[in-house]
């Protein structure tokens, strides 16, 4: 077999296609407030928000110190602050695991287990109140209350588009393939 | 940052299950080649190119899946380390392994040949990759990529975005790669410019990265939003984490830079010298591997398989009938139709038709005929009718099926589904004690039926594997078996045996055959289908338009199954003022009795212009249906691989009911967003595979292959559109306590 600079090609595309593959955390803060004795910081993913599922992370510090504070429990509840605009377009595999009420958010769920992570189903876009309760230990309770403005949904296809365009991309390259063979073997 | 919270902190891994899989296939595509060249040429690929090559793998796992990625929104300075693993670690790595000729190696050589090699020498592409890979644009290129993405906007923008974060990641590991390369040079390639011209190229490289760290360590105010916004987890204040990034940057940067630099320099300067004779190690005699010892014969295996699924069938039977009505507090209404379904078409996937072979029903089966063996009275024992020796009852009956399981609710009626079963099982005994041979299996099953056709795009088959051992055989035992051994009871002869159709994955040929010549074996998934050959027992594809039907009643089945379950469907019977089960009547009479020969038939009519031999239309149709078996089996494992996940825990509050235990109904689920992109993933498989399948039979049969070839493709194209708007659409949860 011959050896080209087309090797080099397949080879540097064998390594991109790992580095592709690599997911990247890209939540950001939506807001970050001292409640009581907390430094409160809230995440989201997507960045921005839009209906449909979300994750959402909160971190816990000591108002005073600034040490993660990883003990606590911490529940998250979002409701409509207004009439709520277009509705959110769930997977049909999540419609029965995503919730919409209050949840727990928990370090299981988070990749930065400094953090209290949750998946929740924003239903509809719109101003939306988000509430952020810290527990301890004696059942104290801490609030944080914050509004957020959450985007339309994304057309479903938006998420899986790429899926959606394999076959067509797979049979253009078989295509080719045949092609530079039935010219090869003219030649 | 106190104990606990650093040991947080240094727990946050990520499973990434697409990136692992992508470096295992990797790192398995390198040792593989790696290992026939230290054969061949092992002064060439010492251990130590497996080491730098396996070790700029894991330093790409390390980057992007430990904690440095979980950190990497909270501190500039972590998220430094990690593009400094992306571009000056890694990189150099990979290429220091001489990767390319291992690659391509360890990849099947057909493969390589045939659907690679006219890329690797199409010169488009190699005159791509020289422009890519001289020198100027490459370092241009790295400069570029380094200085574009650190600007605000983009940076911000990649921070925000996942999409953007793994293009940043791809820039900076592609140009590294492409810049890294001029330096390496790594084997085969030939120098064709002055080694000396690295120098100013890293110097270059450096002065640049120099440049941007200054002004990262120096500019006193905070480059991204998104850092002076982040929680301060360390002691370091926003700007002071920017001039800390900067000071990475600059220091183990540039000594990334230097020390190739150093070592060019001196390798340079220094006198020539002849290299002292060394020993070359000649290639070495491939070591066969050996499978280890298995403690138990197969046929055990089978056994023990085939009771347990018989133990199920019990329990399954018994809570049908006792149980309560409901389909998901009832064994009968969780097991068969959610976990049994959706396992056995990922065994299909994986490895063959493992359900045929662990049946329960020819269990039950033998022990009638072992138990009438005893029997005072002549049980007769006939042929089975010659007109029905084809496949046109089980096609009726998977059609009835097909209708009765949406129009009745059969998923939804546990004393319906023990009925069927039951009735499975008396059949099975039945049929098979009165008639000879495994009548049932070949001529009536339609579970069996259903895993013949689905088994064709399956990866492993029974078959000979030398066949000169089979020329010089004169006993047939594995068709007519032995004083121990009944030899294959569906009449296939495994000398002329190809594929998977009508293989039951017994063994019995395997147990039979008196050279151990018989054995399971793996192949290219779907190869079968467009190989022109007669086959035992069953001829020709062309020939036999009962197997077409067959495979159409469960190519469209397999959407008109998936549809009956979706809103906008079952929507439809009240908007049109029908009941459910005249709609589920018609929809079902349109979907398997009219559309299927309705389309393959005009193909086939489209088509038959081209052929080389004009053959009836009927044998066309025949010939290219078989084609479209893939794109079912795709879209069955998308409906019930759903099914699996998102009902996944069912099982566990009907156990704890069943015996005894306080159920708990509030149950988890395995269901995760990225479940519709696998269920697309499948269904794109079955859809190449089919169109693959149909491009190899119309280049056997046609003079235009791809004239031929494109209605059907037509047909294909649009039952894969219609399963894709399925897979959007909401669906009832059958099988869970969600309406």
């Amino acid at each position: 077999m011959r050896f080209g600079i087309g090797h080099w090609v397949l080879g540097i595309g064998i390594l991109l296609a790992n580095s592709l593959s690599a997911f990247a955390d890209g939540g950001a803060v939506l807001t970050q407030e001292v409640v009581g004795p907390y430094r409160v910081t809230l995440f989201g993913s997507p960045s921005p928000l839009r209906a449909g599922p979300a994750d959402l992370s909160v971190m816990l510090q000591d108002a005073k110190t600034g040490e993660p504070i990883l003990d606590r429990a911490v529940t998250l509840k979002i409701a409509a602050a207004a009439s709520p605009g277009s509705e959110a377009w769930v997977p049909p595999c999540c419609s029965m695991k995503t919730t919409s009420g209050a949840v727990t958010a928990t370090h299981a769920a988070a990749q930065n287990k400094l953090l209290y992570a949750a998946n929740v189903l924003l239903p509809a876009s719109g101003p939306h109140e988000i509430t952020v309760t810290v527990g301890d230990s004696s059942s104290q309770l801490s609030t944080l209350n914050s509004q957020l403005t959450i985007e339309p949904p994304a057309p479903p296809l938006a998420n899986y588009w790429a899926f959606l365009a394999f076959p067509p991309l797979l049979v253009g390259g078989f295509a080719l393939n045949q092609r530079l063979r039935r010219r090869a073997s003219d030649s | 940052m106190n104990a606990s919270a650093a040991a947080a902190a240094f727990a946050s891994w990520k499973f990434e299950p697409g990136l692992v899989a992508a470096l295992l296939l990797t790192s398995v595509l390198y040792l593989r080649g790696w290992w026939k060249l230290q054969r061949t040429a092992p002064h060439r690929f010492p251990t130590w190119r497996l080491s730098c090559f396996q070790g700029g793998l894991a330093v790409l796992f390390l980057a992007l899946t430990s904690p440095l990625d979980a950190f990497a929104n909270f501190l500039l300075s972590i998220h430094m380390v990690q593009h400094l693993l992306l571009t000056m670690v890694a990189p150099p790595l990979l290429l220091l392994g001489a990767p390319f000729l291992p690659i391509l190696l360890g990849l099947p050589r057909r493969f390589t040949a045939s659907a690679l090699g006219p890329f690797l020498i199409w010169p488009p592409l190699k005159s791509a990759a020289a422009f890519l890979t001289h020198p100027v644009v490459a370092l241009l290129l790295f400069m570029l990529s380094n200085i574009a993405w650190h600007a605000p906007g983009a940076y911000e923008t990649a921070l925000r975005s996942t999409a953007w974060h793994r293009l940043e990641h791809a820039c900076f590991l592609g140009t590294a790669l492409l810049f890294w390369w001029n330096v390496i040079l790594p084997w085969p390639s030939h120098p064709n410019r002055p080694r000396w011209i690295a120098i100013p190229y890293l110097l270059l490289a450096d002065f640049q990265n120099t440049a941007l760290a200054a002004f990262f360590s120096f500019y006193d105010r905070v480059l991204y939003p998104t850092y002076a916004a982040a929680p301060r987890v360390t002691g370091l204040s926003a700007i002071d984490d920017q001039a800390a990034a900067g000071a990475i940057m600059w220091v183990p940067g540039s000594i990334a830079f230097l020390i190739p630099c150093g070592f060019i320099a001196i390798q340079f300067l220094s006198r020539q010298r002849p290299a002292p004779p060394r020993p070359i190690r000649t290639a070495r005699p491939a070591k066969k591997f050996r499978i280890p010892h298995f403690p138990f014969r197969i046929t055990q295996i089978r056994r023990i398989a085939q009771f347990t699924l018989l133990a199920l069938a019990a329990l399954i039977i018994y809570d049908g009938f006792t149980g309560p009505q409901v389909s998901a507090m009832n064994a009968a209404g969780v097991l068969p139709w959610t976990h049994w379904r959706g396992l056995t078409v990922l065994a299909l996937v994986f490895a063959g038709n493992l359900f045929c072979m662990s049946c329960p029903f020819v269990l039950v089966r033998d022990g009638a005929r072992k138990l009438i063996s005893y029997s005072p009275f002549r049980i007769p024992h006939w042929q089975w009718p010659r007109f029905l020796r084809n496949k046109w009852l089980p096609v009726a009956l998977i059609a009835l099926y097909l209708w009765a399981y949406e129009g009745f609710s059969l998923w939804d009626r546990p004393w319906a589904t023990a009925a069927v079963i039951t009735g499975y099982f008396v059949a099975a005994s039945l049929i098979d004690t009165l008639f000879k041979g495994a009548s049932f299996c070949k001529y009536v099953c339609p579970i069996g039926q259903f895993h013949f056709v689905q088994s064709l795009a399956s990866p492993a088959e029974i078959r000979i594997k030398e066949p000169d051992a089979c020329r010089t055989c004169r006993t047939y035992d594995c068709i007519k078996g032995n004083a121990t051994q009944r030899g294959c009871e569906l009449q296939l002869f495994q000398p002329k045996k190809s594929g998977n159709m009508d293989c039951t994955f017994c063994l019995d040929c395997v147990s039979a055959c008196p050279h151990d010549n018989v054995a399971l074996q793996p192949v290219l998934p779907g190869r079968d289908l467009w190989r022109a050959e007669t086959r035992s027992s069953l001829g020709r594809w062309e020939s036999r338009p009962d197997l077409a039907a067959l495979v159409l009643v469960l190519t469209f089945g397999a959407f008109a199954n998936a549809a009956g379950m979706i809103v906008p469907i079952q929507q439809l019977a009240p908007a049109l003022g029908l009941t459910h089960l005249a709609f589920t009547t018609l929809f079902l009479l349109a979907f398997l009795v009219l559309l299927p020969p309705a389309t393959t038939l005009a193909a086939a009519a489209l088509a038959r212009p081209h052929e080389r031999t004009r053959a009836p239309l009927l044998r066309t149709a025949a010939a290219y249906a078989i084609a479209l078996a893939p794109l079912g089996f795709g879209m069955w494992l998308a409906h019930f691989v759903f099914h699996l996940f998102t009902a996944s825990h069912t099982p566990i509050p009907v156990l704890q009911r069943l015996f005894g235990l306080p159920p708990n109904w509030a149950i988890a689920s395995w269901s995760w967003p990225g479940l519709l992109g696998e269920e697309l993933l499948f269904l794109d498989a079955g859809l190449l595979l089919s169109l693959y399948a149909t491009w190899r039979i119309a280049k056997n049969r046609s003079r235009h292959p791809v004239r031929a070839g494109i209605p059907w493709a037509a047909v294909a194209t649009a039952l894969y559109v219609f399963g894709a708007w399925i897979i959007f659409q909401p669906m009832q949860m059958r099988g869970t306590l969600t309406p």
